[in-house]
């Protein structure tokens, strides 16, 4: 593909990413979470408090959150700023790393598409919580360790580093991408002649795993303001650890979809719902921020994963192999874990997901005499299942006729109980 | 910079050295942040004593006085219990801007009483850590109530059960260790349903406890408190000696 309609396909693609992020943004009801992100991040600055919500989580959210509440006050922007941001600037990256991985512009493109239009991705993009960094920075990363393949400058493998830091210092699953992508350097850098033995180990070993714990350990110093010592950082560590490895929800018993095994199966959901009202003495309003996969995209995952296997070790090609093992060093983790874990851990996941179904369609459609017509078939049908899933996603999903009575008799089966009083009725 | 063996040292050596800074900078830092006064053995009778009618003006104290990142030794009889999601209020009207604040600040000036005291201390940051020495059932119940937490573990000083990662230790007289810092020390009244003055004064001087300020807190007007209990606190004062 000629690289000024490649660029172009690309604008289009994230533009579409953008308005579907930032439509009725500002008009939609802030969920407890979104709340308690401003609170914990107020919280973690001022007090070096980890919490009050997900406190076993490193505290990256807080700072960077905190930075937008200081800059550009508690309205939307200050609170879901950054999950705005990065959820847009993932289509683009999927985009460079798929051209790189995959050696196609078309699956590069689209692979952004799924992450443009995939209402998983929408919804947290839309959250103040810091899924969608899972997303962005071991992609970054990525990115970045790719460039410095192709320029042999270490300036970009220490931005890779970084950028690690950065993504384990939002969540540990980021750890797993790390992992996948030492290996694949080192295997890439094998045939380096003008750099072999300590040089390679010496600068892997500052940029991959010195530079990500110290980008880690800094974003702890709010903590260490409260008088702690370096000897007392581990037990921390230890109890976020406990926390996150048994996690099942904060109180209450976790409902939901919440079993990884069937991600990539059937249809699956993220629910969020809460009361909100617009001021004090007004009725309240039941919220139902709903995201549900798109089958057109999820469901094809693990055929391409194993098709990325199957032609990278027939092929050698270390792109297509890298990037099976991202995936599969990101989920195999959530899918062992034996407890429930909710949708939005996928996030660790659904990059590598989706350039893998991204290649797998380019396969199909390429060479074929009916390529494009099957393309814009596949196209089609994904974009319009977008179409009532998007509603869903934004939480307007109540308003809409028909609609709204499918969502109440959802809730009420996934939760098991009784729908709230005031939340509508099932017919 | 190119990847060379000179550019692998020029990238590696900054990073390292700036690590190895970074870890040293934030450690000192963390421990400068901690506003220990000129200490001694507890038992001395030179340490800085306050005596206090009611827990929260135990706290009221610290905050007077800035104490920061310290070790609290707690001796009660039992821990005060407190329910903090009860505190943690998501408003139903939740409107751009946002009305956000510091949630220890809203605590601080709405909920300190006799039981929150402690929570509040740990959440303002005037307790990095709080080791409590309560009375052997407390320390059977605590060991029972917490037998399946997802962190909970057996340390130098006593049974380590952390909130939202705050270090809580749980002990009890026979158990208590010297702590490795100057402490500050908090005797509620109610410890000596359990105890004796004399025991208390023992053991601090076996585990050579060191303090900068010891508060002694009568619990006035809790019911729950016996008068023996508040006259044999009178009698650790005396028994500590001069300090005031």
């Amino acid at each position: 593909m000629e690289e000024r309609n490649f660029r172009r396909w690309l604008l289009g693609i994230v533009v579409l990413a953008l308005l579907l992020r930032v439509a009725w943004l500002a008009s939609q009801p802030v969920s407890p979470d979104d709340y308690m992100v401003g609170v914990s991040a107020i919280n973690y600055l001022e007090n070096g408090q980890l919490g009050p919500t997900m406190w076993n989580h490193p505290g990256l959210r807080n700072l960077l959150v905190y930075a937008s509440l200081q800059l550009l006050g508690s309205g939307v922007l200050g609170i879901k700023g950054w999950s705005l941001l990065f959820g847009i600037l993932t289509t683009p990256l999927l985009a460079l790393i798929g051209r790189r991985l995959l050696k196609s512009d078309l699956a590069a493109l689209l692979a952004a598409f799924f992450w443009a239009v995939d209402t998983l991705s929408i919804d947290f993009s839309r959250q103040g919580i810091n899924d969608v960094y899972l997303a962005f920075f071991p992609l970054l990363a990525i990115l970045l360790a790719c460039r410095f393949l192709e320029t042999r400058n270490l300036w970009w493998l220490a931005g890779s580093g970084a950028a690690f830091g950065l993504g384990i210092a939002s969540k540990w699953s980021v750890l797993f991408q790390l992992l996948a992508s030492g290996g694949y350097l080192l295997y890439e850098v094998r045939s380096w002649r003008d750099w072999g033995g300590f040089s390679r180990i010496i600068a892997f070993f500052a940029t991959l795993i010195v530079l990500p714990a110290l980008v880690y350990l800094i974003t702890f110093l709010p903590w260490f303001g409260r008088g702690y010592s370096l000897s007392e950082w581990p037990q921390l560590q230890k109890s976020m650890y406990l926390e996150t490895a048994h996690h099942t929800r904060y109180g209450r018993p976790i409902t939901g979809d919440h079993d990884p095994l069937v991600w990539f199966l059937r249809p699956v959901t993220f629910e969020d719902t809460f009361f909100i009202t617009s001021r004090p003495g007004e009725e309240n309003r039941f919220v139902v921020l709903l995201a549900v996969t798109n089958p057109c995209i999820w469901l094809p995952t693990l055929p391409a994963v194993g098709f990325l296997l199957w032609r990278g070790a027939r092929r050698r090609e270390a792109g297509l192999l890298f990037l099976a093992a991202l995936f599969v060093l990101s989920y195999l983790p959530i899918a062992a874990a034996g407890r429930a874990i909710w949708l939005n851990t996928a996030f660790a996941v659904t990059p590598y997901a989706f350039l893998a179904v991204a290649f797998l369609v380019q396969r199909v459609v390429s060479d074929r005499k009916n390529g494009r017509v099957l393309l814009a078939g596949y196209l089609g049908l994904t974009l319009l299942l977008t179409v009532p899933l998007y509603p869903l996603a934004i939480g307007e999903g109540l308003r809409i006729p028909h609609m709204d009575e499918l969502i109440l008799r959802y809730f009420k089966a996934i939760e098991g109980s009784d729908l709230p009083k005031g939340a509508g009725e099932v017919k | 910079m190119q990847a060379t063996p000179r550019g692998s040292l020029l990238i590696a050596v900054p990073i390292l050295l700036a690590a190895l800074c970074a870890a040293w900078g934030m450690d000192r830092y963390g421990k400068s942040q901690r506003s220990v006064r000129a200490a001694g053995p507890a038992v001395s009778g030179a340490v800085r004593r306050v005596v206090v009618p009611d827990p929260a003006e135990a706290f009221k104290l610290w905050r007077k006085e800035h104490q920061r990142g310290r070790t609290v030794l707690f001796f009660g009889r039992a821990w005060p219990k407190v329910q903090p999601d009860a505190f943690l209020e998501v408003p139903e009207v939740r409107n751009y801007p946002l009305p956000l604040s510091n949630y220890v600040t809203f605590l601080e000036e709405r909920v300190l009483d006799r039981s929150t005291f402690l929570f509040l201390a740990t959440e303002t940051g005037i307790a990095r850590r709080v080791v409590a020495v309560v009375s052997e059932p407390a320390f059977q119940a605590a060991q029972e109530a917490n037998r399946t937490a997802k962190h909970q573990e057996t340390v130098a000083e006593g049974l380590l059960v952390p909130y939202m990662g705050f270090p809580r230790i749980f002990t009890t007289l026979k158990g208590l260790s010297s702590p490795e810092e100057p402490v500050l020390v908090y005797v509620a009244a109610d410890f000596f349903q359990g105890s004796s003055a004399d025991e208390l004064k023992r053991r601090l001087a076996e585990a050579g406890v060191l303090s900068d300020l010891i508060v002694l807190c009568e619990q006035a007007g809790d019911p729950e408190v016996s008068e023996g209990a508040r006259r044999e606190l009178a009698r650790f004062a005396m028994l500590l000696g001069a300090g005031g």
